[in-house]
């Protein structure tokens, strides 16, 4: 019914074939790429919509953030490969065409084969864009992690669909593989290393459109008519709660932008995870919880998208403008690029899920299930809402800290390196995006605000008030600058430092600083690794501190994993000496006890089965 | 005519006797054209004689009777290979082994359904067969030796396809020609360019091709 | 008089009178120390001299430093419009008000730590840094608080507050356990001893104060207001919490409710004189102890309540 929505997607396909053909001509290789895939989303985007009674339309959740995304991040990409691997742009453009369109395929197909089919295009579209900088010896691992984790997560979709229907293991296996996409704890090892090293549109569209995907498979092919819903839902809450508030945790003492975003994503999906959650737990028990949570989460997939699509599209306006990652290397760049840099921030303070930002209106609707499910006096539901409850509260508030830190290290004091000293504003091309996302994004708010204001007057409060902030807020900064006697009377100084007349950048809090005391408290659960060199005599000449944190499911877990496998394995290599005799040996006794095992056992044997 | 298979039957077996005790690349080549020979023999006294068996009788007496050793032979003198056969397990041990695989497979015999009694000795000797000629690639070090072993197995398959082929017979005979086919590319080949590249077709050294490093 | 129009009243007059509760603190503190102390009103004189001044903004500044005061206390009036002032519902309250209220906060504390951020100062980095980590273990507490009174109370909004009744002994200690836990969490907030000294110039044990430390004029005079009237914000929460509304009257409860914020003040004030600021170390542990009062409340009510089908 689907079928003339993949036309679209085969002139995407088509132009990044195109545009793989241009070769060296860089310029040709862009126009084309581009033009396709701006072609093929407007077409997908009106054709969606001249079907849009169509009963499959809910896809519409996954396929914003892909079409939105998709052309932001392509016209961010214009101007973020010069400089980055240009001259493989053709290559870049194959591979992103492809991506977008197995993506926006993947939403039109329910038969398992073909969904595995596109599902796997996906992936391996998406790992060459995520190993495009691969001259580099990070990214070719993070790469292969990430293809690891795909391949992984394509068995487990196999096996999946191999299980009988509603049954337990169809759940596991669908949990285990749509996880692995998702970033579901311990299956997240590959988020913080795949997002800082591909390009930031490819890691903006992989964070907002592909990570949630993974919600979308769990929702439509494991969760679909299955009977044990409830405990479902609790594994689903469980794991949102585990990975809203491990994600959030474990990106407070990251240095590198792109990765602390990485870990952010975790705590989003973590969110939208407890939503899906509370959904399920709501089931045949409670209409207005069920109504506020699924809402919630499916509008959380779509701010998180424009969100951290517009922060990753901002983490490469930085890299273009610093020539770094490291936040530790920045500083003061807001006064440098306050049109970016405000941007930023704003976004920064959305995906916190404060006010008066579309984050909040998300979080609020999650957080309304679960007050309603606290009140709702069934005992399961009340201990899951108040669960989730603290879970997003604590989760909220440390989130606030891991982006000051980031907007503070990056955006805010004085410059740490020259480069940082120099940077500047970036071509529009990279900007408007950002802008473009943003706009959406609070469209988004009042959109949902004035469409729900009958049959959920909550939500129009909160927009009204929304707005009341922010005019108020300038109402206030007017009368502040505009209307006070001492309006003139501005001096600028230099910073007030306790007396001491020359402030350098040096002595300034440092992102890493900043978040001590959290780590700090949290030192039993991160194990940070520090190195300390104490000043020592009167006048002591050096010190230094640093601390580095490993991922726990890496480090802790999967580490240990891989370790124990390559001792076996390391066991079982003598198995291949290299001498065919043994080797026929082998083969010759397994045949034998195959034999011996299909005849001593008849009633499961084979052979003589065959002959019954 | 029934003694006379059964009689058949048992030299195979006795062939593979000889071929685990036997010390000499050209006696191993003597004792392959035998079996050879009595596969081709076998069909004609099977009762029922028609066109698809004469066929197939004469083309495994031709092929497995008569080339195939011709090659070997020839493989044997142009790569001027020491007479010795170089064991890695001693012939008596290998006659023990073989005997155990005897008894094996006539269990086996007796567990597999049979469907026409008066061949019944035809699958334990055909088992039997088989496992002798992996007994010989596995225990033999010369790579002319497995080439022996490996026609001493499809000999083995040769005589299950024909022992229970009374149906479906001539499909197997053609699947194994075209193995015969394989076979002859790797003695007429393979041999060949090992002994040009390595002076020797000692196979137990050529584990130093592997993808595992000596360091270990 | 129609509630609404009562509540207008109140929320104009919770706008008013709230610089007058860091004067009654600080006479509190000054009685006990023996001193005369400054007039209750100090702070009215200190706003008006500081909005008539003019400004110094660091050269490091990116805007931001500027911007901040004006955000926060945005902010923080939008969120007074949700609270049941003078113990009457807001004509505002929705479902799920009390998220936007306390989130409000958090926008206005991001803000005030951007603004200090924004001038490179160590000082006011080490304050935002921990006013960071406070609020983070404050916010989880505070949501604990209000999943117990919204089991207590079978309501998803601020008229929580003025619902809670002490119909049972069970109930009682809730309520009681609830507005303990929620006092802590204002000393914190409102960056009072033990979790910060306002008072103290000693820039390394300062939390709120070292964040403000570049502001001065009428920046540092919204600021200052912006801080009183989340101390007035902070101070009715506790109040409603404890008493509920009953039907006596408009004049009776606005006593009470003025009454017990005096009072809310006059305790803080005896707190600061009595105790030492606790290290820092201390304040998470204070903070987790907020958040386990809450819980243990909300055990009883599960468990002994009997409520749960």
């Amino acid at each position: 019914m689907f079928s003339e929505m993949f036309l679209p997607l085969a002139v995407m396909a088509a132009s990044g074939a195109g545009a793989w053909l241009c070769g060296k001509r860089k310029k040709f290789a862009a126009g084309i790429g581009t033009t396709g895939l701006i072609l093929g989303i407007i077409s997908w985007g009106v054709l969606f919509i001249k079907n849009h009674e169509n009963p499959d339309s809910g896809i519409i959740v996954w396929a914003i953030p892909i079409l939105i995304l998709g052309l932001c991040g392509a016209v961010h990409s214009l101007a973020y490969l010069k400089g980055h691997g240009e001259e493989r742009s053709n290559l870049y453009y194959l591979f992103y065409n492809l991506t977008v369109a197995s993506m926006l395929g993947v939403l039109l197909v329910s038969n398992p084969i073909h969904f595995l089919t596109l599902w796997e295009l996906m992936g391996l579209a998406s790992f060459a864009l995520v190993a495009f900088d691969f001259q580099s010896g990070k990214t070719r691992e993070a790469a292969w992690l990430y293809l690891l984790v795909c391949e992984a997560g394509s068995l487990f979709l196999i096996l999946m669909f191999l299980a009988p229907d509603f049954s337990v293991m169809r759940f596991v296996f669908g949990l285990l593989g749509f996880g692995l996409k998702i970033g579901f704890p311990l299956l997240h090892i590959w988020l913080p290393q795949a997002h800082p090293a591909a390009p930031a549109p490819v890691s903006a569209l992989m964070s907002g459109a592909m990570i949630p995907l993974g919600f979308y498979g769990l929702l439509k092919f494991t969760l679909d008519g299955c009977s044990f819903y409830q405990s479902a839902g609790i594994v689903l809450l469980a794991l949102g709660a585990v990975g809203a508030l491990g994600g959030i945790l474990f990106s407070l003492p990251k240095t590198n932008i792109k990765e602390l975003l990485a870990y952010s994503s975790i705590e989003n999906m973590g969110i939208i995870s407890m939503g899906f959650g509370l959904t399920l737990l709501s089931i045949n028990q409670d209409s207005t919880i069920l109504y506020c949570a699924m809402s919630g989460a499916l509008l959380h997939i779509i701010n998180h998208a424009f969100l951290k699509g517009g922060l990753f599209l901002g983490a490469g306006i930085i890299q273009k403008a610093a020539h770094s990652l490291d936040m530790e290397d920045m500083g003061g760049l807001l006064k440098r690029m306050p049109f970016s840099g405000s941007l930023f921030l704003m976004n920064s303070a959305g995906i916190c899920g404060l006010p008066p930002f579309n984050g909040f209106i998300s979080e609020f609707l999650i957080y309304a299930a679960a007050l309603l499910a606290v009140c709702s006096g069934k005992l399961l539901l009340m201990i899951c809402g108040i669960i989730v409850l603290i879970v997003l509260a604590l989760t909220g508030g440390i989130a606030a800290a891991a982006f000051a830190k980031l907007t503070g290290a990056v955006y805010l004091g004085e410059p740490r390196t020259e480069k940082a000293a120099e940077a500047k504003e970036q071509s529009k091309l990279m900007t408007i995006p950002v802008l473009v996302l943003f706009l959406l994004s609070n469209g988004v708010t009042v959109l949902v605000g004035w469409g729900n204001r009958d049959d959920m007057p909550a939500l129009f409060f909160v927009a009204v008030l929304s707005t009341a902030f922010v005019l108020l807020s300038a109402l206030l900064f007017w009368i502040r600058c505009k209307a006070l006697p001492g309006k003139n009377d501005v001096k600028r100084g230099c910073t007030w430092d306790c007396g001491y007349i020359a402030p350098t950048a040096r002595m300034e809090y440092t992102g890493s600083a900043f978040v001590q005391p959290i780590t700090d408290f949290c030192r039993f659960l991160m194990k940070p690794f520090r190195k300390i060199v104490p000043p020592k005599g009167i006048f002591a000449k050096e010190a230094s501190y640093e601390s580095e944190t490993d991922d726990p499911g890496l480090a802790r877990f999967w580490n240990k994993i891989f370790r124990w496998v390559s001792k076996l394995s390391e066991k079982i290599h003598v198995l291949q000496s290299g001498y065919l005799h043994l080797y026929i040996l082998i083969a010759t006794a397994a045949l034998i006890l195959m034999l011996i095992w299909g005849l001593m056992l008849p009633w499961c044997g084979i052979i003589t089965g065959g002959v019954k | 005519m029934e003694h006379l298979i059964e009689f058949i039957l048992a030299v195979f077996l006795i062939t593979n006797l000889m071929m685990a005790a036997s010390s000499r690349l050209m006696h191993c080549v003597k004792i392959v054209m035998i079996q050879g020979l009595l596969l081709g023999l076998l069909p004609l006294f099977l009762g029922h004689l028609d066109t698809m068996h004469l066929i197939a009788a004469l083309l495994n007496i031709s092929i497995k009777g008569i080339a195939l050793p011709y090659l070997l032979v020839a493989a044997i003198k142009r790569a001027d290979v020491c007479r010795e056969l170089e064991p890695l397990v001693g012939y008596s041990t290998s006659l023990v082994i073989v005997l155990l695989f005897f008894a094996v497979s006539f269990w086996l015999g007796t567990k597999l359904p049979a469907e026409e009694s008066y061949l019944q000795l035809a699958t334990p000797t055909a088992v039997a067969t088989m496992l002798t000629g992996l007994f010989i690639v596995m225990a033999r070090r010369k790579a002319i030796t497995q080439a022996i072993g490996f026609l001493t197995f499809e000999n083995g398959i040769s005589l299950f396809g024909t022992g229970r082929m009374l149906d479906f017979g001539v499909a197997v005979e053609l699947g194994i020609l075209l193995d015969v086919l394989v076979l002859v590319f790797v003695m007429g080949i393979a041999v060949m360019r090992i002994k040009r590249e390595f002076q020797h077709i000692d196979s137990d050294k050529l584990h130093n091709l592997g993808d595992r490093e000596e360091a270990e | 008089m129609k509630p609404a129009i009562y509540w207008i009243l109140w929320l104009i007059a919770s706008f008013i009178l709230c610089p007058i509760l860091p004067g009654i603190i600080n006479k509190v503190k000054a009685f006990f120390a023996g001193r005369k102390g400054p007039s209750v009103f100090q702070l009215y004189y200190d706003l008006f001299k500081l909005l008539k001044k003019g400004s110094v903004i660091s050269n490091t500044s990116g805007g931001l430093l500027k911007l901040a005061p004006c955000v926060s206390l945005a902010a923080i009036m939008v969120a007074a419009l949700l609270l049941p002032l003078g113990i009457v519902n807001s004509p505002l309250a929705f479902q799920g008000d009390v998220i936007l209220f306390f989130y409000l906060l958090g926008t206005a504390r991001l803000v005030t730590v951007w603004g200090a951020l924004d001038t490179g100062s160590s000082f006011e980095g080490m304050g935002a840094s921990r006013e960071m980590q406070f609020s983070a273990l404050a916010e989880a507490a505070i949501f604990g608080i209000i999943g117990c009174l919204a089991t207590l109370t079978r309501r998803g909004d601020l008229t929580m507050l003025p619902s809670t009744a002490f119909s049972s002994s069970i109930h009682a200690v809730a309520i009681l356990l609830c507005a303990l836990a929620f006092f802590i969490i204002l000393l914190m907030e409102n960056c009072r001893v033990p979790a910060d000294d306002p008072n103290t110039h000693l820039e390394l044990t300062m939390i709120h104060e070292a964040m403000i430390l570049d502001y001065a004029g009428p920046d540092l005079a919204l600021i200052l207001y912006g801080a009183s009237l989340k101390l007035w914000l902070f101070a009715s929460f506790f109040v409603i919490l404890l008493f509920p509304a009953i039907s006596v009257g408009m004049l009776l409860s606005s006593v009470i409710f003025l009454g017990g914020i005096v009072a809310a003040a006059v305790v803080v004030g005896i707190i600061e004189s009595s105790i030492a600021r606790y290290r820092f170390i201390k304040v998470p542990q204070m903070l987790v102890g907020a958040l386990g009062l809450s819980l243990i409340a909300l055990i009883f009510l599960i468990f002994f309540d009997g409520g749960v089908k």
